[in-house]
């Protein structure tokens, strides 16, 4: 008792020492992380202020980044809000009582505090609404509200509130049966790395004479090993299927007795008690505080907090990236497709100019000389040539050249923003479905404790909004500007009093003047078409895309460089939590400077990257493990890289086809046999992703 | 409800099929008909069975097995604390079969299919949940495979396992429970009962008579007995009515899944093809203007040259330089025409390879990619439904194109053979084949286009002598009596012999203007004009087949909406 004693004596004492660094650590990243998201956008944007003259570029960037800042604040108050109820109860080693609704957590709690029975349900669902805390055995144990109970969302979520202060999780499960969705919130509960420990409350009522006298004839029987042998399997099933953990304690009890203790005398108490099996519960629970209750602490703490920072932090970047990146794509490929049709539209459309303006002119051309033979020697010679040029020469046959011109742009333009906005929409709805049916659903199961994970969605959803408009053609202003009049000033002149000029001098003097009005028109039209739409809309239309694609191309960047850095971050805290717990481990010290790389999925699996060992054999690295929770693998780096790539998946050549690295994709491709994929992905690609970090490349594998 | 009734419900049960057989058999689609020939199967299944089917169903380990045991007191039965029962197993029962079935839900699906389809063939259900009560999960189960799917007036509820709790105390509790979830019904219409079927074995090995009594008498187990007898005769005719429709609702369900699948990919392939019409009319708009362009500047030089030779034509003319010069023009008018043809080829090669990279960009574009790289391809055109008094000749021609894309693609300007060699074999392409036609799609849509070929027609174009030949300039006033005219200053004759220059050039111009249309619509025709034709064509197959497919869909939710009338009859 008095090794227990002192353990939790010592317990307090790291934890609230822990509190004050991981507190510090919290306190210096909101700091950092804030401080980088505020600058963001004045460093992108003041960069070139003057450019700016298409507001909705501003306000797209400034929109997405203003709903990181949001989500990114969030984020730290759900961090702080978790970690601030530890600092409540540091004292305290805290063990929560988890189960389905109906389970017994009452009746435990009734049983282990001698009560009267007055809050155990009467065999209706929802018995215990409210969070309940009280002390056994120096601990502090928080009942919760049964969840899966019918229409008991809300209950279920004051229980998951609990988990933050937990250091250590009693589950309980009934011999009724054990369902999937109890292990999927097991699963989520694990997440934070807490360890668990399954009770399994064996169903039996006593109440009825004939079934206490059945009971009691061999009591111990119903909390045998061999007395719940399928409850076993089903639970190792599951737990295989939910998290990778291999060896999960399993404590069967019977809790009515437990309670009925209280209630009776002599023998039957005895035997009551014994079939409860609660003596082998607490001494199990004793062990396992004085073998690992420090470490439990300590875990408490850095676990949690490296959850958050994976969980609560690292996604308002990562989804961010992962939704805007294939927008960005987008719009470079419009850009690129705008760019591609005014190459070709602008030397078109002024051959366009000379061709129509060249035709106009031709009949005056061509009809020039026979006017001139049948008209020569009429005294109204001018005249007549005058009302001739009119007749062809006509303002709105230049106008029209301008229409066409701009309703052929147009109908390309409103194409164009069609396909765009169309295209806008299949994005989005892939982003959205990704988001349903991918990588996100996999790893949370259901139940998705942290939100965050609509981000992705959420910033599409704006951007759709902000870029279309800075993409929509009618904001474009493309109108018919009217050419400067005054270009179809009379030219004939003098001319006309001088019909008897040689005809032939007539005829070139005339043919010139029509090449002069000619001319003057080609240009006058080719000056619009410069003004209006070389210089004024493709240059307006061009530069404030590029724009837009740049700077969003630079906030990707940004975001993917913080993503980084919260990884890099992450690392560290890993590496300083093993470290810390090695340091319990070997009280005589060990050597450890040497870890070069942690990979780890938290829960399931971590990988060290290390030069020589950590533990002293198999048994102490086991050891080890147990109070991890954890798998953990120690890898040697290699200079040979297939053999370092298979060392860090943790298989070797015999089980894969073939395992190449392709330049062009710049990762490894390791291409297995169907049924070894599921071992070589891991639970929750935890495989593939750490042993991605450790050799820091990408690795595809290829299913055969 | 009488005799009458059921009878009636009978007939229409009857007539409905008869229906449902006249409707769906049209649909050639290949996952449709499998789905069919499953139902018709099944319903003559129902026919021919005699004895009345309960099926039991539940969670794993609510003791299904346990009290099947318990009814028939067949000792085989294998019962178990972990998942136990991996298949159906139907025991024989007097006049009754009994139905064990796997526990659902319990993370193998595999379980959950043999299970359900069972609750779609059994006459009468017995839905079994523990003293547990439901879970939020199990309680959305029982609704949807219950009420939702029109199941609940052929279920039975039972409570299991009710010495897991205080009895005494709890079994109010139980109930109301229990009731929550089965809203709008009551525990009569669900013949609820509370047992414990391991209890009752167990008291059948107590030797003590009254302990074994008083046992039987706590597990409920003989009040169960009377009810699920109640139950069987209350509504095992109901059951045998509404176990087809249950049958017809399901798979009637799973056909319009079937059928409405991949409509986001209908709407993409669509949205594709429109886009690639749209480039063609563009392109084909553009090398248009181009190419008159040309024909506008032959006309108008040629015109010069009727303009010049018009103008030597004078008082003191010279009859040898008319007649040089004449023919100078013509070598200037064939030249020219060469200079202009070489202009039009080039204008046609860069407007097609321009074409090409709109196509390539289209092809690269996320549209087009998505189409493309599926794993499964879902597009289901349904072009292979069929319906009588509709026009499936356009229906089938589309089928064609859609078959065929490819073939059109490469063959781009003349190939018409292969044109129609891929009709001709379009029968062995399945419709729904919809992987050979997406990959086609993407032959369609330039990997194969070879505009160039077309290009071979612009050297056909304008051969000028021939032309100039038919038209027969032969100044015949120049050779005959141009110094007649010039001495006797008949000026006016003058004009009018210019004039009549002038408009042998016109003609020259025209016919070579004609010459090159001719040959310019002919390219046009075989490049654009099929391209686009075969695009339209597409567009109008796949939106014409969506038309059918809507519509057997809404025929199919009709009859589907008929049989849930059926079922609600019978309540």
């Amino acid at each position: 008792m008095n090794k227990y004693l002192n353990t939790l004596k010592e317990c307090s004492k790291i934890a609230a020492q822990e509190y004050k660094e991981v507190s510090k650590k919290l306190k210096k990243i909101k700091k950092d992380l804030t401080s980088s998201q505020n600058v963001l956008v004045d460093t992108l944007l003041k960069l070139d202020e003057s450019d700016i003259n298409d507001k909705a570029v501003y306000d797209s960037i400034n929109e997405i980044n203003n709903k990181t800042s949001e989500l990114l604040k969030n984020g730290f108050d759900s961090f702080e809000n978790s970690f601030s109820k530890k600092a409540d109860n540091l004292s305290d080693f805290t063990v929560t009582l988890f189960g389905r609704t109906k389970a017994g957590k009452s009746t435990i709690r009734e049983a282990l505090t001698n009560g009267d029975g007055s809050t155990i349900g009467k065999g209706a669902q929802r018995t215990t609404r409210d969070v309940k805390t009280y002390n056994w055995n120096h601990l502090r144990i928080i009942d919760t509200p049964g969840f899966d109970a019918y229409k008991g969302e809300e209950d279920e979520k004051i229980a998951f509130s609990q988990v933050d202060e937990t250091d250590l999780i009693l589950f309980l499960v009934t011999s009724d049966s054990i369902e999937e969705s109890e292990f999927e919130k097991l699963a989520s509960l694990r997440r934070e790395n807490k360890p668990v420990i399954i009770l399994l409350n064996v169903l039996y009522d006593l109440k009825h004479p004939i079934k206490k006298k059945q009971f009691l004839k061999n009591p111990k029987n119903y909390v045998s090993i061999n007395a719940i042998r399928g409850y076993l399997s089903r639970l190792k099933f599951l737990s295989n299927k939910h998290f990778d953990i291999q060896n999960i304690s399993v404590i069967p009890i019977h809790a009515l007795s437990a309670y009925e203790t209280n209630n009776s005398e002599g023998n039957e108490k005895k035997y009551l008690y014994d079939a409860s099996n609660f003596k082998y519960f607490s001494d199990y629970l004793t062990k396992e505080i004085e073998t690992s209750g420090k470490q439990k602490r300590v875990q408490s703490f850095r676990d949690s907090y490296i959850f958050h920072l994976e969980n609560s932090i690292k996604p308002v970047y990562e989804d961010s990236l992962r939704s805007l990146t294939p927008i960005v794509r987008l719009l470079r490929n419009k850009q690129f497709e705008l760019k591609n049709w005014f190459d070709k539209l602008i030397p078109d459309k002024n051959d366009e100019i000379e061709r129509i303006v060249e035709k106009i002119f031709e009949p005056l051309f061509n009809q020039l000389d026979y006017f001139v033979d049948q008209n020569i020697e009429n005294s109204d010679f001018g005249d007549k040539w005058n009302n001739m040029v009119s007749k062809y020469i006509t303002e709105n046959k230049f106008k029209s050249v301008q229409e066409n011109i701009v309703t052929d742009m147009n109908r390309y333009l409103e194409e164009f923003f069609k396909e765009f906005k169309f295209d806008l929409n299949l994005s989005v709805s892939k982003i959205k479905s990704d988001e349903i049916s991918g990588v996100k659903k996999g790893s949370t199961g259901k139940v998705v404790r942290w939100s965050g994970a609509a981000v992705g969605t959420a910033s599409a959803v704006i951007l759709s909004a902000a870029v279309a408009n800075s993409w929509n053609p009618l904001g474009w202003g493309l109108a018919i500007v009217g050419i400067g009049l005054g270009i179809f000033s009379w030219f004939w002149g003098d001319d006309t009093k001088r019909f008897n000029i040689q005809k032939a001098i007539m005829k070139t003097r005339m043919f010139n003047n029509l090449e002069k009005m000619q001319r003057k028109n080609k240009g006058a039209l080719k000056t619009w078409f410069y003004n209006d739409i070389t210089h004024g809309l493709k240059k307006k239309i061009t530069q404030d895309l590029d724009h837009q694609v740049e700077l969003f191309q630079k906030l990707l960047k940004e975001y993917s460089a913080i993503t980084a850095k919260i990884d890099s971050f992450i690392e560290k805290e890993n590496i300083e939590l093993i470290k810390r717990l090695l340091d319990l481990h070997h009280p005589n010290g060990y050597e450890s400077d040497n870890i070069h790389h942690v990979a780890r999925v938290q829960g399931v699996l971590t990988k060290i990257l290390i030069e020589n060992t950590l533990f002293n054999g198999d048994k102490n690295k086991n050891d080890f493990m147990k109070i991890y929770g954890e798998r953990i693998i120690e890898i040697k780096s290699s200079t040979d890289k297939m053999k370092f790539l298979l060392d860090s998946l943790i298989i070797d050549s015999s089980e894969i086809i073939d395992a190449f690295f392709s330049d062009k994709e710049n990762k490894f491709v390791v291409r297995v046999d169907k049924r070894k994929a599921g071992k070589i992905y891991g639970h929750l690609w935890s495989n593939v992703r750490t042993a991605e970090k450790i050799i820091g490349n990408k690795i595809h594998i290829e299913v055969v | 409800m009488n005799g009458f009734k059921f009878k009636v419900v009978e007939e229409k049960t009857t007539q409905l099929i008869e229906n449902i057989n006249h409707t769906i058999g049209d649909i050639h689609n290949k996952e449709v008909i499998f789905i069919i020939d499953e139902l018709k199967n099944k319903l003559s299944d129902l026919q021919q069975k005699i004895k009345l089917e309960i099926a039991f169903i539940g969670q794993y380990s609510a003791g299904k097995s346990t009290i099947i045991s318990a009814i028939s007191g067949n000792k085989n039965i294998k019962i178990g604390q972990d998942i136990t029962t991996d298949a159906p197993q139907a025991y024989t029962w007097g006049n009754l079969v009994l139905v064990d079935t796997p526990g659902i839900y319990a993370g193998r699906p595999e379980h959950d299919k043999a299970s359900i389809e069972y609750m779609n063939k059994a006459d009468l259900l017995v839905y079994v949940i523990t003293s547990q009560g439901f879970t939020s999960e199990t309680a959305e189960n029982f609704r949807k495979l219950t009420i939702s799917e029109n199941r609940i007036n052929k279920t039975m509820l039972v409570i299991n396992k009710s010495s897991q709790g205080d009895k005494e105390a709890h079994l109010k509790n139980w109930i109301s429970d229990a009731l929550k979830v089965t809203e709008p019904k009551t525990a009569d219409d669900l013949f609820l009962c509370v047992i414990d079927a391991k209890d009752y074995l167990e008291a059948l090995e107590i030797d003590y008579q009254d302990d074994k009594n008083e046992l039987i008498e706590y597990s409920g187990f003989n009040y169960f007995i009377k009810n699920l007898n109640d139950f069987i005769s209350q509504k095992g005719i109901y059951g045998r009515l509404i176990t087809p429709l249950n049958l017809i609702e399901t798979y009637l369900n799973r056909i319009i899944n079937q059928l409405t699948a991949g409509n986001e990919d209908t709407k993409n392939l669509l949205e594709l093809l429109n886009r690639k019409h749209f480039r063609l009319i563009e392109s084909k708009k553009n090398i248009t203007d181009l190419v008159n362009g040309h024909f506008d500047s032959v006309v108008s030089n040629i015109k010069k040259e009727g303009n010049k030779i018009a103008n030597l034509i004078e008082k003191d003319g010279d009859k040898e330089i008319l007649e040089s010069e004449s023919k100078n023009s013509i070598e200037h008018i064939k030249t020219f025409t060469d200079e202009i043809n070489k202009k039009i080829e080039h204008s046609i090669e860069s407007e097609f390879s321009q074409l090409k990279v709109e196509l390539d960009i289209l092809m690269q574009s996320e549209l087009a990619q998505t189409l493309l790289n599926q794993e499964s391809v879902k597009v289901n055109f349904n072009t292979d439904i069929e319906i009588k008094g509709i026009d499936t000749a356009k229906v089938e021609s589309g089928v064609d194109i859609l078959n065929n894309v490819s073939r059109f693609a490469e063959g781009f300007a003349i190939n018409k053979d292969a044109v129609s060699a891929g009709a001709k074999g379009l029968k062995a392409v399945s419709g729904s084949d919809a992987h050979t036609v997406i990959y086609n799609v993407g032959k369609f849509f330039g990997h194969n286009f070879k505009p160039y070929e077309a290009v071979k027609y612009a050297d056909k174009f304008a051969k000028v002598g021939s032309i100039i030949g038919k038209v027969a300039i032969v100044l015949p006033f120049l050779i005959a009596g141009y110094e007649e005219y010039a001495e006797s200053k008949y000026a006016e004759k003058i004009k009018i012999e210019r004039q009549k220059v002038r408009e042998a050039y016109d003609e020259i111009a025209s016919n070579i203007k004609s010459s090159f249309q001719q040959q310019f619509d002919k390219l046009l025709n075989e490049s654009y004009d099929i391209e686009l034709n075969n695009t339209s064509k597409m567009i109008e197959a796949i939106r014409d087949s969506e038309k059918l497919k809507d519509k057997k869909v809404l025929s199919i939710q009709d009859l589907l909406s008929k049989s849930i009338i059926l079922l609600k009859e019978l309540k």
